[in-house]
């Protein structure tokens, strides 16, 4: 909402700069967004530079056709020399005239100039160059009771204007108004408001109201109140300056007296008002019903409009003239040939005024009032204040008489504001004489009480304070924030994180550690990501979380994979010169659960993509395939002291020989593979690419609780023995550590360090480098005893897996 | 020629060549030719039985101390040219330390993620505990629960993304429903914090993203109030901005509405950008929890009071890395996110 000063200040005191006011209004919480300047700008002194002027004379231009110069009198004794280009100048006008020194609207500091050799000590400003109007044609000339040397800022209001542009809170539409914003300054300021004037003019129509005009309401429930006058006799034509220049400065567009009044009045005091030409209604008859279901209404701005049953409408005998609150049809309007107008103050619902807003995809400065729910009691103050500019500016005589149909209007509340849970609730100690000061100030009515106040709520604030906290924030904020003394609560609580946390930090920490940096991808992505991953047309994974209205196909659904989201990343840099690299993301999958909510699951995964080359002189780079991607599940499980077993694996996405199920023990904690070529070229990947996955309360379940348990490897000497052996190509590697591990229970590490196939090695079988641990924490292991180990451990290997020693 | 010149040169020889070898064989050629056993001093000293018995004794003495002292001299020769041979041969290894080190590539943690571990680490050091909940919420917990009016645009399909027709579950739209769901499975006292992805119903531009991050935090004590809620702000942002409390980032209340807190206030920073302008910047809303929202939840408003606090923290990592455009933090582009490594 724009604010003017200028207009403010008609109801409510206020000896501040603009940025002065803005800055009280934001610290009791109407939020100033911006402060505009129009017109001459409020730097020091500039006010002195722009001047009324008496045009005493005007003569051709020796040297120009159409320059004039002028003799203008701005009250020094001599007349100055102004030139000046605009045809409309003559001798007797009153004039503005902005000085050399002076800054113009824009910025612009205006000098002494020589137009074509004939000095100009001036200008004489039009509308457009002192930003009073959009369009001029040439000079402005003042009609006002001013003499020469008067300055402008004290004849024409608005010339120097200081607009805030607020941002309103929903519980607040009683300062979506003039007047209402005056009150609140009023009240934040401690100053005196300025009421607004509600006489009444006199009603000099003939006959009454009703003779006029039949009302009816059908949906009183969505209009509790409906106000109609009538007015004959009605001049449309411009609106007077001042009232052109209010609306436009509070961001409205002029349009004609009459509606110019309705939008003024609303910006005056918040209530919306309508004006309809009386002859084009049809039957003379208003009738206030909920919509036909498809019922059609031309707007204003010329769009058919489709109507339904949850709709409010304002109907002639005949159809829809307006969509109740929101916007009237061009047929009923008020034109330059109208003479007898309909003058309409109601209240209506505000969530029926929203719901259609929404609907329609129509927003008004009505609508946008009356959606935030206006008090019933405000409808006769719109109509007063119109009523008499209707009277005074267009001519009209005023109908007597007022149709009204109004709902029983509630007392107003009254809320028991205790003085302890004013203190609890700000943690400050109020003194109870300055709580009814401020409540006194936003026009409550406060029967104070040793222990309590009784508080009667203003009619324009029942909607928002209903409740003793309701209160207790009006104190707060006029009382002001930065006068409560901050403390600290005790410390009572955890923090620490849970295992759980702990587990994700470290594996945050270890996996940017490896060179992988983390994404975010979005949990929306598109359906026909199943497919793109070769999902089985049975696989469950294709049972998805749809939305209901979805910004986008490629936003329809809930991710039940981790991958795409990174495959999609992985294609976008190497779309963006990135070749490869590597990215991590924590994230959740969502799959339909039987009831209500999702069954959601957090993970970890990661995807490697591209071939690495290596960017430093010493090191060579890793290659991307299924051990790279092995060896980072290993490493991430580590850090939460879980080791992981490899198990064969089938999922459609991954490589179909190259991928593994990571368990610890019976319980499946994750996946790493090769993603499938299919896929990646599905995605737009360029080269290798190989994933892992971890199920983070897999993991975190897995992960021992136990602290780690000290043995003694330290005061005791490990033997360390390395077997060459020569097995079928068709055992599995693992299963080497397996049966040294089973033989021999001194074995504290066995892993295969190395493997051979070719030329040394028979056909069909594969040379594996088996390194042992032997330790006994504690114990001094004899060179027998280790050789029994190590004979024990070949045997079994021999025995179980065939596996002979290299010679 | 007497003994005594004899072993003065002979020394004087020995000496002279020890000292004019260079390498460890020249040493050893002149150990051989000065201690050998043809060497003249062994001969020498080979020769003492045939001198007259008054001359053994002196003549022994002294060539025993000549061989003493040719030997030390071998020693230290030998010291010396190993000490000059091995500075040699380290000089002759210079590199050019200019020359990268052997680094490997350090990942970056995502910056909205590291604004988020951080802010959670100060709150932690305050006793809260970090809560999580379910992203696909109810109607009930997104909006019911924390007093959103029927009708308020917030619970709009234009703005908030239902899963399903009825509306009767959405994406969450704010971290609030886990504050709800913490309160209702944990008597107070209350202190935990609620970080998380939301979701609303945006397209994507510069500052709008239909999933972002949000942090919540929830207190509810005895006799908590508008002055713990200060106190605790201030402390984040004195905390967060790595300043003291004393010399902490200028920052102002400024009163909001907000439907589940009642008074409710904004938290606004004195900020100054890249360019060096500075301005105020809502950093937070909060406010003390609304009576409804703690009775809701099965508490005594009454007798439990406290304060809730939320923000975004993709805006705020956006802030404070001066990043221009939010879509930035959903590429994942790694020539965006290895800056933050």
């Amino acid at each position: 909402m724009r604010l003017p000063l200028s207009w403010l200040a008609d109801h409510a005191e206020f000896d501040l700069t603009p940025e002065q006011l803005a800055d009280e209004l934001n610290l009791t919480g109407t939020a100033v967004e911006a402060v505009h300047y129009q017109g001459i700008p409020p730097a020091e002194g500039n006010a002195d530079a722009f001047v009324i002027g008496l045009v005493q004379s005007v003569e051709p231009h020796p040297d120009a056709d159409r320059l004039r110069v002028c003799s203008v009198d701005i009250g020094e004794g001599e007349p100055r020399q102004i030139v000046c280009g605009a045809p409309n100048v003559a001798a007797g006008q009153l004039v503005p005239v902005a000085l050399p020194g002076g800054v113009m609207p824009g910025g612009m500091e205006l000098k002494k100039a020589k137009l074509r050799g004939v000095e100009s000590h001036g200008m004489i400003c039009s509308e457009v160059e002192l930003e009073l109007g959009a369009e001029a044609n040439g000079i402005m000339v003042l009609d006002v009771d001013a003499s020469p040397g008067d300055r402008l800022v004290e004849v024409v209001p608005g010339v120097s204007e200081a607009i805030l542009e607020l941002e309103l809170t929903s519980n607040r539409p009683d300062c979506q108004s003039i007047a209402g914003m005056g009150r609140e300054v009023a009240a934040i300021l401690d100053t005196e408001f300025r009421p607004l004037d509600l006489r009444e003019p006199d009603a000099t129509g003939a006959g009454e109201v009703g003779d006029h005009v039949a009302l009816s309401v059908e949906a009183p429930d969505l209009c509790p109140r409906y106000m109609a006058r009538v007015f004959e006799d009605v001049t449309v034509g411009p609106s007077p300056a001042w009232l052109r220049r209010r609306i436009e400065a509070a961001g409205m567009r002029p349009i004609s007296n009459v509606v110019d009044i309705t939008n003024y009045v609303m910006l005056l005091c918040g209530q919306p008002l309508h004006a309809f030409d009386l002859e084009r209604m049809a039957g003379a008859a208003i009738l206030v019903r909920r919509a036909e279901e498809g019922e059609k209404i031309v707007t204003l701005d010329d769009v058919e409009r489709t109507l339904s049953a949850s709709m409010l409408a304002i109907c002639d005998a005949e159809r829809p003239a307006v969509i109740a609150g929101i916007m009237g049809a061009a047929d009923v309007e008020v034109t330059d040939v109208t003479t007898r107008v309909l003058l309409e103050a109601a209240n209506f619902d505000g969530p029926t005024i929203l719901h259609t807003s929404l609907v329609l995809g129509l927003r008004t400065e009505s609508s946008g009032r009356f959606e935030k729910g206006l008090p019933i009691c405000l409808p006769p103050v719109g109509m007063t204040i119109a009523s008499r500019m209707l009277v005074e500016l267009c001519g009209a005589r005023m109908v007597p008489g007022t149709l009204d149909t109004c709902e029983p209007i509630p007392d107003p509340p009254t809320i028991e504001l205790r003085h302890a849970r004013t203190n609890l609730l700000l943690g400050d100690e109020v003194d109870p004489g300055e709580s009814a000061d401020i409540l006194r100030r936003l026009e409550c009515e406060v029967a104070e009480g040793e222990r309590a106040h009784r508080v009667t709520v203003p009619f324009f604030r029942a909607g928002d304070l209903t409740r003793e906290a309701d209160l207790v924030e009006e104190v707060g904020r006029i009382r002001r924030y930065d006068r409560i003394a901050p403390r600290l609560p005790r410390i009572v609580g955890r923090g620490h994180r849970t295992d759980a946390q702990q587990i994700k930090e470290r594996l945050a920490r270890r996996a940017a550690d490896l060179g992988l940096s983390q994404a975010i991808t979005y949990s929306m992505v598109p359906e026909s990501d199943a497919d793109r991953l070769r999902m089985a047309d049975d696989d469950p994974r294709r049972e998805v979380v749809k939305l209901a209205h979805p910004l986008s196909e490629e936003m329809g659904v809930l991710r039940r994979s981790m991958l795409p989201g990174l495959l999609r990343a992985a294609a976008h840099n190497q779309a963006h010169q990135r070749a490869y690299g590597g990215l991590f993301e924590f994230g959740r999958t969502y799959a339909p659960a039987a009831e209500g909510l999702a069954d959601e699951r957090d993970w970890f995964a990661a995807l490697l993509f591209g071939q690495p080359e290596s960017d430093q002189w010493r090191l060579e780079a890793s290659p991307v395939d299924f051990f790279t991607a092995k060896g980072l599940i290993e490493e991430l499980a580590g850090t939460a002291r879980v080791s992981l077993q490899s198990h064969p694996n089938s999922a459609p996405y991954f490589h179909p020989a190259r991928q593994a199920r990571l368990q610890s023990g019976d319980d499946v904690i994750g996946w790493a593979g090769e993603v499938h070529p299919l896929v990646t070229d599905e995605f737009g990947v360029r080269g290798p690419a190989a994933a892992v996955v971890l199920d983070l309360d897999a993991l975190r379940a897995a992960s021992p609780e136990k602290p780690i348990q000290f043995e003694d490897l330290v005061t005791v000497p490990v033997s360390r023995r390395d077997l060459a052996l020569i097995v079928d190509d068709a055992v599995p590697a693992a299963r080497l550590p397996e049966v040294a591990r089973s033989a021999a229970k001194l074995v504290r590490d066995a892993h295969v360090f190395d493997r051979y196939a070719g030329d040394q090695v028979p056909e069909g079988k594969v040379s594996l480098a088996l390194r042992l641990v032997i330790a006994d924490p504690g114990v001094t292991l004899t060179d027998e005893e280790i050789d029994a180990q190590v004979r024990a451990i070949a045997g079994a290997l021999d025995a179980e897996l065939g596996a002979t020693l290299r010679e | 020629m007497s003994s005594a010149e004899d072993l003065q040169r002979i020394e004087r020889e020995a000496l002279a060549a020890i000292a004019a070898a260079t390498t460890p064989e020249e040493i050893e050629a002149a150990r051989v030719a000065h201690t050998g056993r043809k060497s003249p001093l062994a001969r020498m000293l080979a020769g003492i039985g045939s001198l007259p018995p008054e001359q053994r004794g002196p003549v022994g003495k002294a060539g025993n101390a000549a061989r003493q002292a040719i030997e030390h001299a071998l020693e230290e020769r030998t010291s010396a040219v190993q000490a000059d041979a091995l500075a040699s041969r380290l000089a002759k290894e210079r590199v050019d330390i200019t020359l990268p080190g052997d680094r490997r590539k350090v990942g970056a943690l995502h910056p909205i993620m590291q604004v988020r571990r951080e802010i959670e680490d100060i709150f932690l050091g305050m006793g809260y505990a970090i809560a999580d909940g379910p992203e696909v919420e109810t109607e009930y917990h997104n909006f019911s629960a924390l007093n959103t009016p029927e009708g308020h645009p917030a619970r709009s399909m234009s703005d908030t993304l239902y899963v399903d027709g009825e509306h009767r579950t959405a994406l969450r739209p704010q971290t609030s429903p886990v504050q709800v769901r913490v309160m209702e499975r944990q008597e107070p006292p209350i202190f935990a914090i609620a970080p998380g992805a939301v979701y609303r119903r945006d397209d994507v531009d510069a500052t709008h993203s239909p999933m972002f991050h949000q942090l919540e935090g929830l207190a509810i004590d005895e006799g908590l109030g508008m002055a713990d809620l200060i106190g605790t702000l201030e402390y984040f942002v004195a905390r967060f901005f790595d300043r003291s409390l004393e010399s902490r980032l200028e920052s102002r209340i400024q009163p909001h509405f907000f439907t589940f807190t009642e008074p409710s206030i904004e938290l606004h920073v004195r900020w100054t950008d890249k360019r060096g302008r500075s301005t105020w910047l809502e950093l937070l809303g909060a406010g003390v929890v609304d009576p409804n929202v703690i009775e809701g939840a099965g508490h005594d408003p009454e007798r439990w009071t406290g304060f809730a606090f939320g923000m975004g923290l993709d805006r705020i990592a956006m802030v404070r890395h001066g990043v221009p455009d939010l879509r930035l933090m959903y590429e994942n582009d790694l020539r965006f996110l290895e800056q933050f490594a």
